[in-house]
């Protein structure tokens, strides 16, 4: 037998890089060569056949050894870095952040696809969280905020709009102030419009009458000059004005010597002793959206009368060390003191206590809270697609897997990898979405409509940035463990398939779990915006109860020593009235002392024959009007009659015409017509004759509460007068003009302010429902969006994987429909699973939307139907293109490809 | 003889396939091949044994070697469980083909 190790290694070239392992093939191939010449002796050949035939076996050694040796050498495409860290963990992370960041530049339109749908994800999130916590969360702008609170009156018998509470009526006020000890400051407040004059035009201001320590009640030290002092609020002493920074730079000018200079305020002339800082104003639930320009002393004379009449927003600063339970206690132990020493006041209640946080934001935090989990639904789904994307680039990275594995990565060590892989891309995401963030704060801002407050406080700020940085590390997380759940387990039965397209045999498993997860949330977020829309919608076109179209109307605060009397106030009007009557494109003109939508100004009445014993009667909207307010504005008459310039004059029967709502609630079962109620005991009974459609007057959403209309002749109440209202037989915008010219004509010292049409009117009632859709709408196209371009790459994988068997398909006769059918029915049953899913996530959550929409139930059947059907819609238009390219499979290709 | 490129892409299979029941060295592969396709196929030095490295370095089979009684010693291969995995694949892949194949060009099979 020859010694063919020997021979192998004198005859063969270089095998291998390591001498061990060179003689470990040497050894192996010359015992295959002995076994071949043995085998030949054995069968019966001669020596010299015997070892020409295992010579023969190796007849080009070159081949064989450049075989060997290229075997010995190959390496896989990319170095990945070694399995055991060189030297501690973090020269072992550094070394793979270097790595990962090296890959993303390889591949730029998936890195930059990356980080365009996490800046957008993350960025309007953390933008809907700035609101929220801004508006919401943070503690008012003063020094220890959870002291202020405001006093409500809150009415024993009676709820009344806000409620079940009121205002405080000045005596209730001042007594409350003199014996309570739990406050360091109590003060009333109460809006005034200011008539500025002798300034240029005649100017309405936002004025705040106020008692005088409301600015050392908010630990506010004014920029110039000083704020009120006590003996300020006796009458004859009030004369002073303190004004806001705004209105001192962009009506005086900012003038240094303001100090003592007066203003005409309401015909009197008032000196100013203080400028208070830059953005301060009181904190106010009356004075949102309508900062304030200048606050006047409220005169002790003014709180001493009326104590039925509710008029005054009441703020307190509980002293430190007084808790609000015992703030209460006290409250309620006044207000029976004062019911006991007061029984004729006729307005039995108690002072409730309430932070005045709460009161300012309260009523938003269902509608706020709802707004961040709708954006907090796209954040999820905008994970579940970087998610899909990061698997999607993983599968194409099973042969580096698979290597590391064979060496001998655990899952453990695999996902750690990832995660630092993934970590660059969505840090640089994060990053990218800071500028999203401060971009969509701005333009939150700007469209936020001003009757929410806080609005200027809203900023982006660094625990904002921390939690960009945060979302952004949770991405990289999700999106690092879902790849590795299915790859890693593939790893070990997978092969790799040098040069061979997206592995063939992963499943995709991962990838359909992240796409039925992505259309389960964006029914539930469709789902949504479909109800906020249907609100929106039902609340847009509702019947208002008036004119919407060709209604102009005008405010007119009369003020002056000219209008000091009720009667004067009315003279004036009726003299507006008549001559912009006679103005061209005018149909109808008319006063009154509110607005429909625009709040109320309510009393307690007696109705006759009612039982005393069951207490005073309802709470009625009260409006004054001059005749032909119904014309004017639109009002239908339901039964009766309308109400005549004669009703005003005195001597004639004092006629009120009241609306549907108060008909229904007082005299449900009988005409009211001819029925009789009075305000107080010793007023004239006021007799029904007519009664109209119902219009609503808080907000749009809260159905109309009992109203009574009187023409102003016949009241006190004529002083209030204050809205003109103008009827148009074409545009109404376009007469205020001439209106204007008409009323300056008559007294060029009263202002005319908001300018408004009805449908302007409308609008600002809405304002803030359909903000809140617009968002809402937003969040859902941008899911609808994510899920076809989800479902369109899936797809595309499937088919791509699947492309060989299609051509199998094709090459046994299956037609192109059917191949379609295929296809699009993989994707149909992905999308019953998300929808079914995504119906029971809505189901589970219809109790948090119940107060978020308006005449619709959450679970409404056919808004559910129509959501789902869209997604179908929409992930069969994902699927479509992948399909049709299914369709194109030349079945030889697919098998050869194979 | 069968075309080369045939033979080339079974390679990988029929290695697979002889040690899937149990461990093997590279001569007794070599006339299994030959002996159980009764001649047809024949596997030289030149084509086996880089076949079987490039295997072992993919981590689908590990080679060791073991010594027995009296013999020298020598390396015998075994699959791993990637190995075994991948060998259903080219199973199923290699069937379907060849099904294919039957229906399209109407061969007769065994």
């Amino acid at each position: 037998m020859m010694d063919w190790i020997s021979y192998l290694r004198a005859q063969l070239p270089r095998l291998a890089a390591d001498p061990a392992r060179e003689a470990e093939i040497v050894e192996e191939l010359a015992q295959h060569l002995a076994d071949i010449e043995r085998e030949k002796l054995a069968s019966g050949a001669a020596p010299e056949e015997a070892q020409a035939a295992a010579l023969a076996e190796v007849s080009n050694r070159r081949a064989l050894a450049l075989e060997i040796l290229r075997t010995d050498r190959s390496q896989p495409a990319l170095a990945p870095p070694p399995i055991d860290p060189p030297s501690g963990f973090l020269v072992g992370l550094a070394h793979e952040l270097r790595y990962s960041f090296r890959q993303l530049a390889r591949i730029p339109a998936f890195a930059l696809t990356v980080i365009v749908l996490l800046a957008l994800g993350i960025g309007i999130n953390a933008a809907t969280y700035s609101v929220v916590r801004n508006v919401l969360l943070e503690p008012l702008p003063f020094r220890s905020p959870e002291h202020l609170a405001i006093v409500w009156w809150a009415d024993k018998a009676w709820t009344t709009a806000f409620q079940g509470s009121a205002p405080v009526s000045g005596p209730n006020f001042l007594d409350l102030r003199r014996e309570s000890r739990s406050f360091e400051h109590l003060v009333a407040t109460a809006p005034r419009g200011v008539n500025l004059t002798g300034h240029g035009e005649a100017e309405r201001l936002q004025g705040t009458a106020t008692t005088s320590r409301l600015f050392e009640m908010l630990h506010t030290q004014p920029s110039l000059g000083r704020t009120f002092r006590p003996e300020e609020e006796q009458p004859g002493r009030n004369k002073v004005a303190v004004i806001s920074d705004a209105f001192w730079r962009n009506r005086l000018a900012a003038d240094p010597q303001i100090l003592g200079r007066s203003l005409t305020l309401n015909g009197e002339a008032h000196a100013i002793v203080g400028v208070m800082p830059r953005g301060f104003q009181h904190p106010s639930p009356w004075t949102v959206g309508k900062p304030t320009d200048v606050w006047i002393p409220l005169p002790l004379d003014v709180l001493q009368v009326g104590r039925d009449a509710n008029r005054y927003l009441v703020l307190g600063r509980l002293k430190p060390d007084v808790s609000y339970a015992a703030a209460q206690a006290e409250m309620t132990a006044i207000s029976e003191h004062l019911e006991r020493a007061y029984p004729d006041a006729d307005n039995p209640g108690v002072a409730l206590l309430i932070p005045l946080r709460q009161v300012l934001v309260g009523r938003l935090s269902g509608r706020l809270w709802m707004l961040l989990g709708a954006s907090g639904l796209v954040f999820l789904i905008v994970c579940a697609n970087v998610a899909g994307l990061f698997v999607a680039r993983a599968v194409r990275r099973q042969a580096e897997m698979a290597i590391r594995a064979g060496l001998g990565a655990s899952r453990a060590r695999l996902m750690r990898q990832l995660a630092i892989e993934h970590l660059p891309v969505c840090l640089l995401g994060g990053t990218a979405s800071v500028a999203v963030t401060v971009a969509a704060t701005h333009v939150l801002r700007a469209l936020m409509p001003p009757s929410i407050p806080r609005i200027d406080e809203i900023r982006v700020d660094g625990s904002i940035l921390v939690m960009t940085l945060l979302l952004s590390l949770v991405v990289a997380l999700i999106a690092s463990v879902v790849p590795t759940l299915t790859v890693s387990r593939r790893m070990f039965s997978e092969l790799l398939r040098q040069g061979r397209g997206p592995a063939a045999a992963a499943r995709g498993t991962g990838r359909r779990v992240l796409v039925v997860a992505q259309l389960a949330l964006t029914l539930m977020l469709a789902h949504g915006a479909a109800l906020m829309l249907r609100s929106y919608w039902t609340l847009r076109t509702m019947e208002m109860g008036f004119n919407t179209e060709d209604v102009l109307t005008m405010r007119l605060d009369v003020s002056g020593p000219r209008y000091a009397k009720p009667e004067q106030v009315g003279r004036f009007f009726d003299e507006v009235v008549g001559r912009v009557k006679s103005l061209p494109g005018v149909t109808q003109a008319a006063a009154i002392n509110r607005l429909p939508l625009e709040g109320g100004r309510n009393d307690t009445v007696t109705i006759e024959g009612r039982d005393p014993s069951l207490g005073r009667g309802p709470l009625v909207e009260t409006r004054v009007i001059t005749p032909d307010y119904f014309d004017a504005m639109g009002i239908r008459l339901v039964s009766g009659r309308m109400l005549a310039e004669l009703d005003g004059t005195p001597g004639s029967l004092p006629a009120v015409v009241i609306n549907q709502a108060m008909a229904r609630l007082t005299w449900p079962d009988a005409s009211p017509i001819g029925k009789r109620f009075r305000y107080d005991e010793g007023d004239p009974w006021l007799t029904v004759v007519g009664v109209v459609a119902d219009t609503r007057q808080w907000g749009i959403e809260r159905p109309a509460r009992p109203e009574a209309y009187m023409i102003h002749g016949a009241s006190a109440f004529q002083r209030e007068l204050r809205f003109l209202v103008v009827r148009s037989a074409t545009d109404p915008a376009g007469l205020a003009g001439a209106v204007r010219r008409e009323i300056a004509s008559i007294d060029s010292s009263q202002p005319v302010a908001d300018i408004r049409t009805m449908a302007d009117v409308v609008d600002t009632a809405i304002a803030e429902r359909r903000f809140g859709t617009m968002l809402v709408g937003i969040f859902a196209i941008t899911a609808l969006a994510l899920v076809a371009a989800g479902i369109y790459a899936l797809m595309s994988f499937f088919v791509a994987q699947r492309t060989p068997e299609i051509g199998v398909r094709m090459a046994f006769g299956a037609t192109r429909r059917s191949v379609l059918r295929l296809v699009l029915s993989t994707a149909l049953t992905l999308t019953g699973i998300g929808t079914a899913t995504g119906l029971a996530g809505v189901l589970a959550t219809t109790g948090l939307a119940r107060g978020l929409v308006y005449g619709i139930s959450p679970g409404d059947p056919g808004t559910l139907a129509g959501g789902t059907v869209f997604l179908v819609v929409i992930a069969l238009a994902g699927s479509l293109v992948p399909a049709w390219r299914a369709t194109r499979v030349d079945p030889v290709e697919a098998l050869r490809a194979e | 003889m069968l075309k080369h490129e045939l033979k080339k892409g079974s390679a990988e299979l029929l290695i697979l396939a002889l040690i899937e029941d149990r461990p093997r060295h590279g001569y007794e592969i070599a006339k299994l091949i030959e002996s159980r396709s009764k001649g047809a196929l024949r596997f030289h030095v030149a084509s086996l044994y880089p076949t079987l490295y490039r295997l072992e370095k993919r981590g689908l089979i590990v080679g060791r070697w073991l010594e027995k009684a009296g013999q020298r010693r020598r390396r015998y291969y075994r699959l791993t469980r990637a190995g075994r995995s991948l060998l259903a694949e080219h199973r199923t892949s290699w069937e379907t083909f060849i099904l294919a194949l039957a229906r399209v060009a109407g061969l007769r099979t065994a």
